[in-house]
Parts: C-alpha cells; structure tokens; sequence
C-alpha cells in the first residue's frame, strides 16, 4: 500500500529508520531540482514524493507530461547527472540507503536489485552487439556463471518473454528486431539478475496497439513468476486499469492522488483524476456530445502556480485554492487511499471547456 | 469571414452529400532498398497496394492502422507530395495526377494537412503571425491589413488571443502550437483538411481540447476531414465514417455505429479488443484477442491475405493463403469487408 505523502518531510529522514522488510522500495520525501545545460538556475522538477512498495506489488505512476514521473523514477536509481542534477530526501531499496551508497554500491544496485525499461529500447540496447551477448555480459557482470550457461540463460529469457525462435534470435542484432521484439528483449535483459523492483518508462508508447497488448501482458505474467514488484509509469490510463493495483497519480511534481486502482479509477478523489478520466476517448464516449476536458495544460515547471498548483485549471477551485497549498486527506477508510486536494473526496465531473 | 477564393470556379458552395474526394485503386511504391550486395534488384517497398474510398463534402472519414499500414502515405499520395506509383484520385472533377504544376498549387489550397508534430511544421525562427501569413502570400491572396485581421481572426477561432501572433514556436506549449498549425490549415478556408496523427502527441487533457476544437470548426466552416489515427478509440469521436487499414489495403470500411457494433473483419476485432479501457472491473471482463507477431514488412507482404500470417481466423486456410480479398460488401450489410471468412471467429487457445 501507498502511504499518504505527507507522513514523511524533508530533512525529518537524516539517520531515521529503514523500512519493514516486506517494503522493497520505499521513497521519502523526493524532491529534485534539475539545471539545463548551459543554465544555472536551478529548477524543481520533483517537488514532493514519498511512497511505498512492496514485494510482488503492481503499481502505476500516472502523469501528462512534465508532471515528474520519469524523474522520480531516475531519481531513485540516481540516473541523472550529478552535476545537473540536485536530489534530496530518502530511497530506501532492500533496506538500504541508496542516497549513501558509493558509485561502486550503486551498480550492484541497478540491475541486481532495481532493473529499467526506457520507451525507447534501441536506445537502452548496444546497437553494435548481438542481443545474446547482451543478455549474457549482464549476467557474468553479476554472477560467476561460465559464458556457456550464461548464453543458455539468455536464451531461456528470450523464450520466457516469448520471442518466437530465440535460439536464433538470441544471435540478432537489435535493429533486426521488430519494435515489439526489442522491447520484450529489454524485458528479457532487465529480468536477467532477478531484481526485486523492474520499473518500466513508458514502455509500449512506441509500440502499436495490438502489440502493445502483448507487450503489457508479459510484462505483468514475467515480473509475477519472478517475484518481482512492478513500477509502470505511463500516461495512459487505460492500460493502469488492466496491470497495476495500486496507482500514484503526479502532477507538476507532487504525488496528487493515490489509491488502489479500482478506487482511483471508478471513483477519483482528485478533480485532476476526474478531469483526466473524463476526458478520454474511450469505447463508451459518445461521440455526438462534446468530450469535457480540462481547461488550459499542465504547468511548465518553472512557473508553478501558487496555492493548489492545479487550480488555474480546476472547474472547482476557490478563493482558498488559489492561496493554499491543500493537504493529503485520507479517504474514510486508509485503504482507499488519499488525495490531496481542499475538496477531495468530493469531485464533481468537468463540464466541456475549450 | 471571407478569404477570397474566387480564381476557383470549381469551388461552389459546399453542399451535403456531394462526392469531394474520389481515390481509385491507389498504389504507391518505394524503391527497395539493397538486403544484401548479392540483391540486384532489391523489392520494392510496397506501401499502397490499392485503396480506394471518398469523401464527401462536409464529411469526416477515418483512416485507421497501425504504423506502416501506409495510412499517411495514402494522405501524401492524395495531395500529390509523393508521384503514385498507379490508381485515380479525383478532387472535386478534377483528376490530381494529370494537373500541371500551377494548377496543382492552386489546387493544394483547397487541401490542407495538419501533422502530428506541429512545431517541426512550424519554422522556428518565424513568430506565430508570420507563419500564419505565409499561405496568403504563397497565393497572394489580399491587402496586408487585410492578412493581418485575418490572422488575428484565425488565432482567436482556435481559442488562443493574438498576443500569440507575436511568439516563437518555442514559447508554446504542444496544445498550443497544435492549435496553430490547425489555423493555419484554416487561412485559406480548404475544403478538405488532411489531419495525419494530428492529437496523437497530445497529453490526454488536451487532447479532448483539440478533438472539441476540431469538431466545432468543421460545424462553423463545413470542410472535409481525413482523420488518420491509429487510435479507434479517438476515431470513434471525430468520424461517421471509418476505413481500416493493415499492410497498404482497407480491409474494412463501414458507418462507424455499425463498425463498433459489428466488427466483420478479424483484424477490426483484434484491434478493438486491444483498446485499453480505463476500468478494471470492464478490463478484466472483456475478450481480448492477442495477435501473434508483429506487422509484417511492406517489402515482404504474404501472398494472399496479407493479414493471414497473424489473424486467428485464416491462419491455416488454403484460400487465405492464394487469393487476395477483395473489399466487398459485407454479409452483415452496412459495411465491405475484405476478407474470406468475415464475420468468423474462432476463440484462440490462450497463446
């Protein structure tokens, strides 16, 4: 379960207590701050995250663009340029403090016990080797096992994330592969040193439709039997519905609703959740009325409104909304999750808007 | 809101039910390219392998497909941005193919595209307004006070204020330069605007911004939209009318009712199921059909039924494997459908 972002501030994490064993991933407190190249203003990309996973779970980080959620995710795994980059609060993976680790405790990190899939595989796989000996330097890079074995083991994977004739495959080069291919190889290549958390970025944005199903299916059936939890960051919450159960739903850098799927998407507390639902194209919609959808774009992260950050845009906002900054407020029961928003739990639908 | 279209006697009001659009038997071939030294002759990237349909004025046809289906080659074929390779197109009585270059411009005027990535459209060291301007000067249609209010005009039709005239590319957001381009497709008041994965980009908030902005300019200016998405679900919203394409041919067209309601095609029904829908308790109950595969290449297309290799319904049939469909009407009426078997379905054994 996500507990609500407000248990956890800033500065409060210096030497606490790491979490309970059956949390994998727990992040506290968040906030990055990136530099442009050539810049030297600062500006605050992750303005607030804390959550927590745990063994086996699924859950969706959901956002438009600019909202942050491929950010937390490289900032967890400390992906982003040290020098452009500025990152403070707490990620706890396994029990230890990935803030304090050295570069050298940091790769044992990434792979073994966190593995990322990016939207794009061609860039994530070495274009000039063979997708085997990919697969195979991954895992003699964790483990002793002899290059013979290690080959044997891509191939399984390969098989495992069904790519048909993998003993062939195993010997292909990453652009003979079909977009859908690449990406399942991806998988097959994050799954190779059994890590406890896989987070995949928008991995099937690229991809088509009926691929994409596919795509999703496997990753959800692969990362189960191999005990691994889940992060799947996507905009896209069609597919939330059909793979996560729990969901974070981000906006201009702050964790604004979460919830276990079901809850969060039949019933959002958020207007910004509602809006999102409302306004999309879906099978039911029908298509003589106007869609209703949410007035203006999301904030750039510079220029981030006062007050709730979202209320420009809120059909609901009020005076207080403009000036302050709402809470995380719970649902009746904590299991349904929180939402942080002064009339949360009380959202009424857009009207149309252009 | 006059733009002056007079040097085109063909351009009479546009009214209902009139055909605007014709395209016969299009086919539109690349040249391969070399697989190897050994390939001489290297096959040639079959991209468009006859595809007809129309639209009539006023109307909004979708085209719909997976990437490489050869959804946006049709829109350039049609507009005459590639030379087809073989097949008709007709706008308005006029035969496209046989125009000369000049009257082929003035004939562009008419047709307009709005892309998925507006800001690569949109010359980055142009401010908004100039950009806008750029068709009348083109035509040298106007006074430039005249060019002026218009582009005002335009800006605050497609919800932005002319302030926005004064802009760089840059300083807008997708939503907005999105908006931009869809004015600019509109200074010349076309009669049919091609809109190729024009909300595909868009975050999903506003995206159903552009989806109302577009339906409500087709109602105040009448022109004919060919919606290319390989979204059915954004289709379903913005089309009366949907053409599905797999691998260069339509293989089902039909009133978009009657396509959701009764997909005849296997491929239409795998596509449908694929849809994501945003709620777990629906998710988990429908069907879905996975495909096996991916997209063949459209320099390597099976013989016979292009989609045979994939579809759930022919896989092992001799005939799907030796004849090519033909796009015929449908047994369930309403729609065609090219396809042997339509209607059919056989649940797969979980794959």
């Amino acid at each position: 379960m996500v507990e609500a972002a407000d248990t956890f501030r800033l500065g409060a994490g210096r030497g606490s207590d790491p979490p309970p064993p059956e949390v994998v991933l727990e992040v506290r407190g968040l906030r990055t701050w990136l530099r442009p190249s050539g810049g030297d203003s600062w500006i605050q990309i992750i303005r607030e995250v804390s959550f927590s996973l745990h063994r086996n779970e699924r859950l969706a980080i959901v956002g438009e663009s600019g909202s942050g959620k491929s950010v937390t995710a490289l900032s967890i795994t400390r992906l982003l340029d040290p020098k452009a980059s500025l990152v403070t609060g707490e990620v706890w993976i396994d029990g230890q403090n990935v803030q304090a680790m050295t570069e050298r405790e940091l790769r044992t990190v990434r792979g073994r016990r966190v593995a990322m899939v990016f939207q794009d595989p061609m860039t994530s796989l070495n274009p000039v080797k063979r997708v085997g000996d990919q697969i195979a330097d991954a895992i003699q890079m964790h483990s002793t096992t002899s290059r013979k074995a290690a080959y044997a083991q891509a191939v399984r994977l390969l098989e495992e994330v069904q790519i048909p004739a993998p003993k062939q495959r195993v010997r292909c080069y990453p652009h003979e592969l079909s977009g859908g291919m690449r990406q399942r190889a991806m998988f097959a290549l994050a799954l190779s040193m059994g890590p406890d958390v896989v987070i995949a970025d928008e991995p099937t944005t690229a991809l088509d439709v009926t691929v994409q199903a596919q795509v999703i299916r496997i990753l959800k059936e692969r990362a189960q039997s191999r005990g691994a939890a889940t992060i799947l960051i996507t905009h896209d919450l069609g597919l939330v519905a059909g793979f996560a159960e729990t969901v974070l739903v981000m906006y201009a850098g702050r964790i604004v609703e979460t919830g276990p799927t079901e809850r969060v998407l039949r019933y959002p507390a958020h207007p910004y959740t509602a809006g999102l639902l409302a306004s999309l194209c879906t099978l039911d919609s029908d298509p003589s009325t106007d869609l209703p959808s949410i007035a203006g774009a999301p904030p750039r992260p510079h220029d981030i409104p006062a007050g709730c950050s979202f209320h420009p845009r809120c059909w609901m906002a009020t005076a207080k909304c403009r000036t302050a900054a709402p809470e995380m407020i719970s649902g009746d029961s904590p299991a349904d999750g929180s939402a942080e928003c002064h009339y949360a739990w009380n959202v009424v639908r857009p009207d149309r808007t252009v | 809101m006059e733009t002056g279209r007079p040097a085109t006697p063909a351009s009479s009001p546009r009214q209902a039910n009139t055909e605007l659009l014709q395209v016969t038997d299009l086919v539109q071939h690349f040249p391969g390219r070399r697989q190897r030294l050994a390939d001489l002759r290297p096959m040639p990237v079959q991209a468009v392998r006859g595809v007809s349909f129309s639209v009539d004025t006023g109307e909004t046809l979708g085209l719909v497909g997976e990437s490489g289906c050869g959804k946006s080659t049709v829109a350039l074929s049609v507009l005459r941005l590639y030379e087809p390779t073989g097949g008709r197109v007709v706008f308005d009585g006029l035969d496209v193919r046989t125009l000369r270059p000049s009257e082929l411009r003035r004939l562009r005027r008419r047709m307009q595209m709005v892309l998925q990535d507006s800001l690569s459209s949109l010359s980055p060291r142009k401010r908004v307004a100039a950009s806008l301007l750029e068709p009348f000067e083109v035509h040298d249609i106007g006074t430039h006070a005249e060019r002026l209010r218009r582009a005002d005009e335009l800006l605050e039709r497609v919800g932005l204020d002319s302030s926005f005239g004064r802009k760089l590319p840059h300083q807008l957001s997708g939503g907005q330069s999105q908006r931009v381009a869809i004015a600019r497709a509109l200074t010349l008041n076309p009669d049919l605007l091609i809109l190729d994965e024009a909300v595909a980009s868009l975050d999903v908030s506003v995206r159903a911004q552009i989806i109302n902005l577009l339906k409500e300019l087709q109602r105040d200016f009448g022109p004919a939209f060919l919606f290319i998405s390989h979204d059915l679900a954004v289709v379903k919203q913005m089309c009366a009318r949907i053409a599905v394409m797999y691998l260069g041919r339509i293989v089902e067209e039909n009133s978009s009712a009657g396509l959701f309601r009764e997909p005849q095609h296997p491929y239409t029904r795998a596509l449908l199921s694929a849809i994501p829908i945003p709620d777990p308790v629906k998710e988990a109950e429908r069907e879905q059909i996975v495909l096996h595969g991916d997209v063949p290449s459209p320099s390597e297309v099976p013989s016979g039924c292009a989609f045979r290799k994939r579809c759930p319904v022919g896989r092992d049939r001799d005939v799907c494997a030796n004849v090519l469909p033909e796009l015929v009407p449908s047994p369930a009426g309403g729609g065609l459908v090219a396809c042997h078997f339509p209607g059919e379905t056989i649940p797969e054994p979980s794959a």
